[in-house]
């Protein structure tokens, strides 16, 4: 079964105006997945090509961008939902509302009752890494 | 189509006191759902639609076989999935163990892609819930 590498940090925080060592664990990353691997092993565990696979991931990337431009939501039924979220300045009155008050348009992604169940499953192994001052 | 956003009002606090501010929020167009992609690509990757749905749910579990791993996945076009954390901490470095993180949770970052793609979308006003919300 699969682990979570992780290590130990320290940090200090302050109690009362007292300076503290405050030590927690802290995931460790175990690397990077790129979309190529990522397409290998979509074709490993289906019956199609490394180039199908590719083919599949670019086009199913780009209906999820194409739609969550045109304000819809996208729900995966094992991964999660995609949805466009807009960041926003409140004012005080309906003159002052214009265009202005949205700062900026970004996606949210909120993982599937599945995913939030397997990520309950994760265990952990303790890297001996070098205590790290955070 | 776009993003649609409404008016409305909300009680803020601001340095202690209650105030009311106007507000934009976001009026969703609709649900795009696993049937509807498998439909549209259906053409474009020469594929059944139980075949694409099926590669749907193989891309989420080899995304969560790596998250469960410890890695990160990078997803062109789209973003990095992670695995994050959350833990409380000890003042004594020997009693800190697997057993101080209390939630392992999937973190979600757009690239700059999807970035670009949502800054270029167009915002467009959704008069009717403006008068509802903004009555109410």
């Amino acid at each position: 079964m699969a682990t979570i590498p992780y290590k130990i940090v320290v940090r200090d925080v302050y109690v009362k105006g007292e300076r503290k060592k405050i030590y927690t664990p802290k995931l460790s990353s175990a690397g990077k997945v790129s979309t190529k691997s990522l397409a290998r092993q979509v074709a490993v565990e289906s019956t199609i090509s490394d180039n199908e696979a590719k083919r599949f991931i670019e086009a199913f990337v780009m209906v999820l961008r194409e739609q969550l431009a045109d304000g819809q939501q996208v729900k995966l039924n094992k991964l999660g939902t995609f949805s466009p979220k807009i960041k926003v300045k409140a004012v005080d009155s309906e003159e002052d509302f214009s265009l202005d008050v949205i700062q900026s348009k970004s996606v949210e992604f909120r993982p599937s009752v599945e995913v939030e169940d397997e990520l309950k499953t994760a265990s952990f192994r303790k890297v001996n890494l070098n205590l790290k001052h955070v | 189509m776009a993003l649609f956003y409404y008016k409305t009002k909300m009680k803020i606090w601001v340095k202690g006191e209650q105030k009311e501010k106007i507000v934009a929020k976001q009026h969703l167009q609709g649900t795009l759902t696993e049937k509807d992609i498998a439909k549209r690509l259906t053409k474009s990757l020469s594929m059944e639609a139980p075949e694409i749905l099926l590669m749907m749910d193989e891309l989420a579990d080899q995304i969560m076989a790596a998250v469960l791993s410890g890695r990160s996945v990078k997803v062109d076009g789209l973003g990095t999935f992670s695995p994050s954390q959350k833990t409380h901490g000890n003042e004594n470095v020997d009693d800190v163990n697997a057993n101080a993180i209390e939630k392992v949770k999937i973190n979600f970052r757009p690239d700059n892609e999807l970035k670009r793609a949502m800054q270029k979308a167009k915002v467009e006003y959704y008069e009717e819930l403006n008068t509802q919300h903004i009555n109410k």
